[in-house]
């Protein structure tokens, strides 16, 4: 959308109190804390306060399209993003339109920098192999945007569903779920891993 | 039946016999004169409308009288160059009174699993619309394995398939398409979704039915009448997160 004076309102209907990007500062995320007739006030992700002049004369983009529902690596967890289809007008990311939660524990989470970072960030899907090699780092871990792998039990879930476990030893894979066995499949040969699949 | 269940419908809207019938919301901005188009839809203004725009709402018809309430309107309506903003839309109500909540619940599903063959039916932008939110983004196929009432309880309004108005008019609300004046693309909605309703009662979505020439099969009659009957390779690629949602919702 064109920021500019004249459709001020617009900008603040839409964007205040979310989180955007900006076109021209590349995958930098902005939060909009106030916006006026002639100035968007806001703070960068080194909590750096800023402040953009509203002009018909030197109109700026902001750009941003609400993500698609994935799980991402943040830190020691795995999370699950996805969009709240409640009533509101907001355009820029906001907790009323965006959910992120912990594929581990079900809890979730305020938005904030660090995970919104980590989410546009292109993610680093692992292998199974290195989700093991890992493990005693780790929560849980990120394979695919919807598969991830949780250390307690040894669970691989899709979404908040858990479909198989692994036995790292013997480098099995028991299928609990076997409507999902394709998906494990296919992902393991993405992978190029050798784990036995037991259906 | 659905009319039953919600205690809505009555007449002919809830007789297992009837033909499908469909309500349209056709929202247009910039109108200059509404011409003689009263006398085939109501005429509403809208908030979420600018610039002089309204909504025209048809009463409940079957096929063919939408498609010719959508030639009434654009020949009477004059409107100028900015008709069709981002903001318009066309909105199609489905009679469910006449459904069970199986079926229903069944062409929940079919949909689901064909969502983005839905979505391309339409501009690119309305992916990501607020306003009509694609089912697979959100935690709705969560829900997708509950009973219809729970699952109408627990839906939303801005989702590009809206089930809320089962419990108050017994429809379900289609929300993808963008406000345009193509007679053929419109025509081409209206065919999917009676498409929709018709295999969506015959055809079980369950676990069993979910192979790769089932779905290629189902596109084919499903899209038939529309510009993407041939682009099933293409609608396929964009399906993984659907299938995945819909083999959640058989566990």
């Amino acid at each position: 959308m064109i920021a500019m004076s004249s459709n001020w309102r617009d900008v603040q209907k839409y964007y205040e109190h979310s989180y955007i990007k900006i076109q021209g500062y590349g995958d930098k995320l902005f939060y909009v804390n106030r916006v006026r007739e002639t100035m968007l006030q806001g703070v960068d992700e080194e909590d750096t306060l800023f402040e953009l002049y509203l002009s018909d004369d030197a109109p700026f983009l902001i750009d941003y399209v609400l993500p698609h529902r994935a799980v991402f690596q943040y830190g020691k967890d795995v999370m699950q993003l996805r969009r709240n289809p409640s009533r509101q007008y907001r355009r820029g990311l906001h907790q009323d339109n965006t959910t992120i939660l912990s594929v581990t524990t079900g809890q979730t989470y305020d938005l904030s920098f660090g995970l919104l970072r980590a989410f546009v960030e292109k993610q680093k899907y692992v292998s199974l192999n290195e989700a093991m090699e890992h493990r005693s780092i780790y929560m849980g871990v990120a394979l695919t945007p919807r598969m991830s792998y949780i250390r307690a039990g040894g669970e691989l879930r899709i979404d908040l569903t858990t479909v198989a476990t692994v036995q790292s030893i013997k480098r099995t894979i028991k299928v609990k779920r076997p409507i999902f066995t394709k998906e494990i499949m296919q992902y393991l040969k993405d992978n190029n891993q050798a784990f036995e699949v037991i259906v | 039946m659905i009319g039953v269940t919600y205690g809505v419908g009555a007449g002919s809207f809830g007789d297992p016999l009837a033909p499908l019938y469909m309500g349209c919301e056709f929202e247009i901005e910039d109108i200059k004169d509404h011409g003689a188009a009263a006398q085939y839809v109501n005429i509403e203004s809208d908030g979420s409308l600018r610039n002089n725009g309204y909504e025209y709402i048809t009463k409940p018809l079957v096929v063919a009288d939408v498609l010719q309430a959508f030639k009434d309107v654009h020949k009477e309506v004059k409107y100028g160059e900015n008709a069709f903003t981002e903001r318009t839309s066309i909105h199609v109500h489905v009679n469910c009174c006449n459904l069970t909540e199986e079926e229903v619940r069944n062409i929940v599903l079919l949909y689901a699993l064909f969502e983005e063959g839905f979505f391309a039916m339409v501009t690119p932008g309305r992916r990501d619309n607020i306003h009509c939110v694609a089912l697979t983004e959100t935690f709705l196929p969560g829900i997708y394995r509950t009973p219809l009432r729970t699952m109408g309880n627990k839906w939303h309004k801005y989702t590009a398939l809206n089930l809320k108005p089962l419990a108050e008019q017994g429809t379900v609300e289609f929300r993808h398409m963008h406000g345009h004046g193509d007679y053929q693309l419109f025509a081409e909605w209206i065919s999917l979704l009676n498409n929709l309703f018709v295999f969506g009662r015959g055809w079980k979505v369950s676990a069993d039915n979910l192979e790769e020439a089932t779905l290629e099969a189902m596109f084919r009659n499903l899209f038939s009448g529309t510009h993407l009957s041939s682009h099933w390779y293409a609608i396929r690629g964009m399906m993984d997160n659907q299938i995945i949602d819909v083999k959640l919702s058989t566990l």
